[in-house]
C-alpha cells in the first residue's frame, strides 16, 4: 500500500485545518470576555500552529504535483527543441527560394553588363549562403 | 492533365492552412505570459504575513506583542519558481507554435524569378514574344506550385507535432490548473482566515469605540475584496487553460473527424473567448 499522499489528499488536508482554523477564531470572537489570558495565549499558538501548517502544506502541494507532471514537462521542453529545430528548417527552405530569385537577377544583371547591379547581385548572395 | 495537377495543387493548399495553428498559438501565448505577469503568486502571502507589512496596515504597537504564524517563505518561493518553470514551458512552446506557423515565414515570391527570365529572354531570344499577360501567369502558377506543396508539407508536419505532444501537453496543463484551482486557491482562503485570525480578531477585540470598530471592519471588507478579485483571477485563468487544453486537441485530431469548417469556426469561437478572458485578467490585474 503506497503511504505517500497525493497532491489532492494534501490539499484536503490542509483545507481541514484551514476550516478548524476559521471554526477557532469564531470561537475565540464569540467568548472573547469569558476567556483568561492563559486560555487566549494557547487559542492563538493554537492558531499560529495551524496557520504555517496549512499555508505550508498549500505550497508543498505544488512541489508534489510538479515532480508527478515533471516527466511531461521534459517532453514539452524536448517538443519545443524540436519546434525550435523545424523553424530552421522552414527558414533555410525560405532562403533557397529566396536564393533561385538571386541567381535569376544576377543573371539578368550579367545579360545586361549592369556592373552595379552584379556587385550587388554577388553580395546578394555571399549574405544569403553565409546566413546559417 | 495539367489541369488536374493545379486543382490538386489548389485543394491541397486550401485543406491544408497554417492559419488556424497560427491564430490558436497567438492566443495561447499571449495568454500564457498574461498568466505569469497577473499571477498573485505563493510568495506574496508571505510578504502579506511580513510583520513590518502588518505594523504598517494595522498602525499599532499592540500587534507586535500578538502571537503570529510563523510563514516558511522558502517553500511559497519554491512553489513560484516551480510554477514559472510550467508557464514558461507551454509560453516557449506556443510562441515557437506560432513562429513555425506564421505564413509570411515561407511565402514565395514569384514575380522577380519570373521578371529577370523575362528579361534574359528578350535579349538572348528575341523570336519568343511572351506577352505581359503570359508572363503574370506564369507568375502565379509559379507561385502556387512552389508555395501550397511547401504549406502542405509545413502544415502536415505541424500537424504531427501537435498530435504527438497532445497528451503531454493536457497533462501539464491539467497540473497547471490544478496548482491554480486548488493550490493558490487554497492559499487565498488560508490568507483570509489568517487575516481574520491574526489581524481582525485582535484588533476587533482590542478597539474600545464604535469608530474603531467601524474603522477594523473596514479594513477587514477591503482584504476580502482583494481577495476576491484574486479568485476571480484564478477562476478566468483556469477557463483560459482548459480552451487551451480543448482546442490543441481540437487542432491536432478533430479535422479528421468533424468537418473542417465546423472545427474552424469552433477555434474561432475560442480565440474570441480566450482574448476576452485575457482582457479580464488584465482588467482585473490593474
Amino acid at each position: 500500500m503506497n503511504n505517500r499522499l497525493t497532491p489532492r489528499e494534501l490539499i484536503a488536508v490542509a483545507r481541514c485545518l484551514t476550516h478548524f482554523q476559521s471554526a477557532i477564531t469564531d470561537y475565540e470572537l464569540t467568548h472573547y470576555a469569558s476567556l483568561n489570558n492563559s486560555q487566549r495565549t494557547l487559542i492563538e499558538q493554537a492558531l499560529a500552529l495551524l496557520a504555517a501548517t496549512a499555508g505550508r502544506l498549500y505550497a508543498y502541494s505544488v512541489q508534489l504535483e510538479f515532480t508527478q507532471i515533471q516527466p511531461e514537462i521534459q517532453k514539452m521542453q524536448e517538443a519545443a527543441e524540436g519546434l525550435k529545430k523545424f523553424l530552421h528548417t522552414v527558414q533555410k527552405m525560405q532562403q533557397v527560394l529566396d536564393a533561385v530569385s538571386a541567381v535569376a537577377a544576377l543573371a539578368d544583371a550579367i545579360m545586361s553588363h549592369d556592373v552595379e547591379s552584379i556587385v550587388s547581385g554577388i553580395d546578394n548572395i555571399i549574405r544569403m549562403t553565409g546566413n546559417d | 492533365m495539367k489541369n488536374t495537377l493545379i486543382a490538386a495543387f489548389f485543394f491541397l493548399g486550401s485543406c491544408k492552412s497554417t492559419d488556424s495553428i497560427n491564430r490558436f498559438a497567438k492566443s495561447a501565448a499571449s495568454g500564457t505570459s498574461e498568466l505569469n505577469r497577473s499571477s498573485f503568486g505563493f510568495g506574496q502571502f508571505c510578504k502579506v504575513y511580513d510583520p513590518a507589512t502588518l505594523g504598517q496596515l494595522t498602525d499599532t504597537s499592540l500587534y507586535a506583542k500578538a502571537t503570529h504564524p510563523v510563514i516558511p517563505c522558502s517553500d511559497y518561493k519554491t512553489s513560484d519558481s516551480l510554477l514559472q518553470i510550467i508557464n514558461q514551458t507551454l509560453g516557449n512552446y506556443f510562441f515557437l507554435l506560432q513562429a513555425v506557423s506564421d505564413k509570411k515565414l515561407l511565402a514565395y515570391n514569384a514575380r522577380p524569378l519570373v521578371s529577370s527570365l523575362a528579361d534574359i529572354q528578350h535579349r538572348l531570344l528575341p523570336a519568343l514574344s511572351f506577352s505581359d499577360e503570359k508572363i503574370t501567369a506564369v507568375k502565379g502558377l509559379l507561385n502556387t506550385l512552389l508555395n501550397e506543396p511547401l504549406n502542405y508539407y509545413r502544415a502536415g508536419k505541424l500537424k504531427k507535432i501537435m498530435q504527438k505532444n497532445d497528451t503531454v501537453l493536457a497533462t501539464v496543463i491539467r497540473g497547471y490548473e490544478f496548482i491554480l484551482d486548488a493550490a493558490l486557491q487554497g492559499e487565498i482562503d488560508q490568507a483570509t482566515a489568517n487575516y481574520r485570525s491574526f489581524v481582525y480578531a485582535r484588533l476587533f477585540e482590542w478597539s474600545k469605540t464604535a469608530v474603531e470598530k467601524a474603522f477594523v471592519n473596514n479594513r477587514y471588507i477591503e482584504f476580502l475584496k482583494a481577495m476576491d478579485e484574486e479568485r476571480q483571477k484564478i477562476r478566468k485563468s483556469v477557463r483560459l487553460l482548459a480552451t487551451i487544453r480543448k482546442d490543441h486537441h481540437l487542432l491536432a485530431f478533430e479535422k479528421e473527424k468533424k468537418d473542417f469548417r465546423e472545427t474552424e469556426s469552433e477555434i474561432a469561437q475560442d480565440i474570441i473567448q480566450i482574448n476576452n478572458l485575457i482582457e479580464e485578467i488584465i482588467r482585473l490585474t490593474k
